[in-house]
């Protein structure tokens, strides 16, 4: 029995629907507070992690010889 | 005439003695871990009455039979049991009025609960073949099957549909777990992609064996990772393979692609057993957060969806078709460790699963990956972080959709009404990740980027705010001086100019 479309959702944002009708805003600092301490060592801290993140694409021969036999 | 069919009543008793043979009877179908599995997963979708067609021929188990069995001195047969379940209890007056007759009531009544088919092999272990089963329902959106199609199933000339995709055992003579998570896989594909290939799993050992054969290529013990990645290349296709380090945010990674409807599948280290692979066909969103993270111990990452995922979907052909796969937090080896219905034979304890990596067969013009998009959303949680009083709830929906469904669901969405026009209107690339920033459950800000182009030309294409007035604002302060060098330094030239457009 096929289930019908409006019965199959296939988007994962469906149950986040029933909220986007109010808004959410974010509040701004003011430019002159951020210091650029303050914004560099963030900034550094997303670097790294992006780093660690790419990590996950890069393909070795150990990953590639290992054998799936359960 | 010889019986054609046998109508039953859904039970234990009677499940095992229509899947049995004469090399293996109910009593070991009773033992059968998959038997098992399926008796409760038709219990728990309704089945209460299934109809065995005798004689059946299967296309994957002659392909089998002609590629092994039929050369084996025992006499195996050639021809299968299909067993066909339904929702409804039904006696033969009914099912042979539901056979005979015009299209009534009845035959609507019947064919509407058709819950699908299971293929019983004649053979003395891995019986369990083709099988075709609706899924759980969808319980309020939160069981998503993303990774499903449409099937057709003929029973004795009357045409009945199914939405699920295929499953089957490994016999490990012509297919081991590899081969038949691929087999799943490319069902899919098939029809995602329309002219790549969905070859049966003899061919698919043959194709995988084509480099780097360490041992004979059938019998089937196994495949290695390069050998899948050589199948998935031979069905015209690019293999996507994410290695599950600890700071990879993997059930976002896994979900991002899920959404699309792109198969994926999880190789899985099982504790004290090895290296095992099974198909990816959906996940369970939950409302709210589950997991503190997905990133090993000591570890950081975005805030992704991965952390309001609970459980996968997989086609595990150990255990049997849609088994959930539990997402568990883990220390420092692994992003997350999972839990399914693998146990230790001896106590029964249930076994973790550690994951090892994940692969998804993408078309080729799908190259961004949603690492490359990830590192995008990063800098700019950093530049968001630093610029504003940034919530801790906050979360980035990332995944993989095609334009033509990206325009349909949008209409369907709060969307903002100059950005759904123009978006709308204007050409987009035939495959764009998405990524939604949310804020409390609500969305704040959308980036589409271009999965067709390449990471290095900086493929975000559009964004759309939710909130206009930040937006403006935002430009604007980005555009002091002051912020703009830490800017264009933090996020790149090509980033920034993007941002202030």
């Amino acid at each position: 029995m096929p289930i019908p479309d409006e019965k199959r959702s296939n988007s994962g944002t469906d149950v986040n629907d029933a909220t986007q009708n109010s808004k959410f805003s974010l509040t701004l600092r003011d430019t002159e507070a951020i210091t650029e301490g303050e914004f560099r060592s963030t900034m550094q801290e997303v670097a790294k992690q992006i780093a660690k993140l790419e990590e996950g694409q890069v393909i070795t021969e150990e990953l590639l010889k290992k054998v799936i036999s359960v | 005439m010889a019986e054609t069919y046998s109508l039953e009543q859904f039970t234990k008793e009677n499940l095992f003695k229509s899947l049995s043979n004469k090399y293996c009877d109910e009593e070991e179908m009773a033992r059968n871990d998959r038997a098992i599995f399926l008796f409760g997963y038709l219990t728990a979708i309704g089945a209460k009455t299934f109809v065995v067609e005798y004689d059946y021929t299967d296309g994957d188990y002659l392909e089998d039979f002609t590629s092994y069995y039929a050369r084996c001195f025992k006499d195996y047969r050639r021809r299968c049991k299909r067993l066909h379940f339904f929702g409804k209890d039904f006696d033969e007056a009914r099912f042979k009025a539901f056979i005979t007759k015009p299209p009534d009531e009845l035959f609507d009544e019947l064919s509407e609960s058709y819950l699908g088919f299971v293929v019983a092999r004649p053979l003395p272990s891995a019986v369990v073949g083709r099988t075709i089963l609706k899924t759980y329902p969808s319980d309020s959106s939160r069981r998503q099957y993303t990774v499903i199609r449409s099937y057709d199933a003929n029973l004795f000339g009357v045409p009945l549909t199914i939405e699920s995709l295929a499953f089957q055992e490994q016999d490990t003579v012509l297919a081991a777990c590899a081969t038949v998570a691929l087999w799943s896989a490319f069902q899919k594909t098939s029809s995602l992609f329309i002219g790549t290939p969905s070859p049966r799993p003899a061919e698919i050992t043959r194709i995988a064996n084509g480099v780097t054969a360490a041992s004979r290529a059938i019998p089937s013990h196994g495949l290695d990772v390069r050998q899948m990645v050589h199948a998935i290349r031979s069905m015209r296709l690019e293999p996507e393979l994410i290695w599950a380090r600890p700071e990879v945010p993997l059930v976002s990674a896994a979900y991002g692609y899920l959404q699309m409807g792109l198969p994926v599948i999880l190789g899985i280290q099982i504790e004290g057993r090895g290296l095992h692979a099974l198909t990816l066909t959906g996940y369970s969103l939950k409302k709210t957060q589950v997991n503190q993270q997905e990133v090993a111990s000591g570890e950081s990452s975005i805030r992704m969806v991965g952390l309001r995922i609970d459980e996968f979907y997989a086609h595990d052909d150990q255990i049997g078709p849609f088994a959930r796969i539990k997402v568990k937090p883990s220390a420092q080896t692994y992003p997350v460790e999972f839990e399914g219905e693998w146990k230790d034979e001896q106590t029964g304890k249930i076994l973790r699963l550690y994951p090892d990596f994940l692969l998804v067969p993408v078309y080729n013009k799908i190259r961004v990956t949603f690492i490359d998009v990830a590192r995008y959303l990063a800098l700019l949680k950093g530049l968001l972080s630093v610029m504003s009083l940034m919530p801790d709830e906050y979360e980035w929906d990332l995944r993989l959709t095609m334009t033509n469904n990206l325009k349909s669901k949008i209409k369907e969405e709060n969307f903002p009404p100059n950005d759904l026009e123009r978006i709308l209107l204007s050409q987009q690339p035939r495959f764009i990740w998405r990524a939604t920033l949310r804020f409390y459950g609500k969305p704040f800000l959308e980036l589409f980027t271009d999965a067709t182009d390449m990471e290095r030309s900086f493929p975000i294409c559009e964004q759309v705010w939710y909130d206009n007035e930040f937006k403006e604002t935002f430009k604007a302060r980005l555009k002091d001086p002051h912020l703009a060098t830490m800017a264009i330094e933090g996020l790149g030239k090509r980033f920034y100019d993007f941002l202030i457009k």
